[in-house]
């Protein structure tokens, strides 16, 4: 009789984890005795998490891209501060998070400035272009396959809406998945703070996406 | 309606605190005796279902949304984030000391300054001078009596274009019944206008011509008493 018991699965899964946080934790470890190449595996493991975190808080792929690398630098930069290094993840991501959130105020400012500019040096039609634009904010469409572009941009719309905690919320749990202990590590609140957080705006959620679901 | 505090926040006890925990079903987050407790009013309660279909929608909706992963060429990246960590070195994030302590030590800075010149401006606005008095008689219309004046010095030293602090200065007036009356004025900040004001209102009133009101506040007390000085 070779049949797997469902707590077998489990336990392997468990076993998996566990390997899988020593050798990041071996790898940290490394890179912060100064292993460039452990630093770089480590940036391998998290990139693409970090990139669809960013990319659903800055809406377009190129801004992403630069600010993964630029936050990956920092963390390089910044990698002896770590005090726990079993928790380089969280870490990483609320460098992320931070710097995304400094980007879209700079590009709110950019934006802002660029559109008194606008409607002071041109009169009427190029000021009023780039207001609707801003307005629609196609400027942040994110890139997303063409069949389902509508109700992507409908969804990055809708998040940018929201306010922040509930939006780093939403998009650390809802969307990717990230632990609830490691949100509320990088929201800075507890962990009923990040499920009161996520209910509320999935709730806001369905209302800005009225009539799209 | 009962209320009760949810991570820091009022929630209603009611439907609010069921769609609450519906959300948390829905993310799998509940521990098994909730979750036991939220099945069953699944199961008795029809608001509650609708409460999850549309919780579940939207989750569907966002999973959908997340399994969109960014067009990133990630073999150009890994090579472009290859060759910036080469020139990185660990520890060059932190920042200096001075940058560090810098808010703090420029707001200590200025606060030393502003007593610094504080200290330094009460000192010379002539709280402390000891600057002698001297005498000077100024000779009066052609059939009245002369007026004495006694001045700061350093007023007169620099003369009436120059910048003096003259604090004080009185005139010693002869009466037409024989007596001397003598009146002290005394002049407030700032101390270059006043002196230069001072020998002005002086003169003119040596020579019997009427004060006229300045349009440089020296001091109400000393216009007042100027004018009343007048014959």
């Amino acid at each position: 009789m070779n049949q797997r018991l469902p707590s077998d699965d489990a336990q392997q899964a468990e076993v998996k984890q566990a390997m899988a946080a020593a050798q990041e934790l071996t790898l940290v470890l490394a890179a912060k005795a100064g292993d460039r190449g452990a630093f770089g595996q480590l940036a391998q493991l998290y990139q693409r998490q970090c990139a669809a975190v960013a990319l659903r808080l800055l809406g377009n792929t190129h801004d992403t891209a630069e600010l993964v690398q630029e936050a990956l630098i920092k963390a390089y930069r910044c990698l002896h501060q770590l005090q726990q290094s079993e928790r380089f993840g969280p870490w990483l991501m609320r460098i992320v998070t931070n710097l995304a959130l400094n980007f879209r105020r700079g590009r709110a400012r950019r934006q802002a400035i660029s559109l008194e500019q606008s409607s002071a040096g041109a009169d009427g039609e190029g000021g009023e272009d780039l207001r609707s634009t801003i307005a629609g904010r196609d400027l942040d469409r994110p890139e997303v396959p063409m069949a389902s572009a509508d109700l992507g941009s409908s969804i990055q719309r809708a998040l940018d809406a929201l306010p922040e905690k509930q939006r780093l919320a939403l998009v650390m749990f809802a969307i990717e998945k990230m632990p609830q202990k490691d949100v509320a590590d990088i929201l800075n609140c507890s962990v009923e703070a990040v499920k009161w957080h996520v209910f509320t705006a999935r709730k806001k959620l369905r209302e800005l996406l009225d009539g799209q679901i | 309606m009962k209320w009760e505090k949810v991570a820091g926040m009022s929630v209603k006890s009611d439907t609010q605190h069921l769609e609450f925990l519906i959300s948390q079903y829905v993310d799998g987050t509940l521990d098994v005796n909730t979750r036991k407790t939220v099945e069953q009013e699944l199961v008795r309660n029809r608001d509650a279902r609708e409460i999850y279909r549309q919780q579940q929608e939207v989750q569907d909706v966002l999973d959908d949304y997340g399994n969109r992963l960014p067009w990133i060429n990630w073999d150009e990246f890994d090579k472009t984030l290859a060759t910036k960590l080469e020139n990185e070195t660990m520890g060059s994030g932190e920042r200096a000391w001075w940058v560090r302590w810098g808010k703090s030590m420029s707001v200590a800075a200025a606060l030393l300054i502003a007593v610094g010149v504080g200290y330094s401006w009460r000192a010379w606005s002539g709280g402390e001078g000891t600057q002698e008095q001297v005498n000077m008689a100024v000779g009066g219309p052609a059939n009245g009596p002369s007026k004495t004046f006694s001045i700061n010095e350093d007023v007169v030293a620099r003369g009436a274009g120059g910048v003096g602090s003259l604090s004080e200065f009185s005139v010693e007036m002869p009466t037409r019944s024989g007596s001397v009356v003598r009146n002290r004025v005394d002049i407030s900040p700032p101390p270059e206008m006043a002196a230069k004001l001072a020998l002005d209102d002086i003169i003119k009133i040596g020579t019997g011509v009427q004060a006229q009101p300045s349009s440089v506040t020296a001091g109400a007390e000393r216009r007042e008493t100027l004018v009343d000085l007048v014959p």
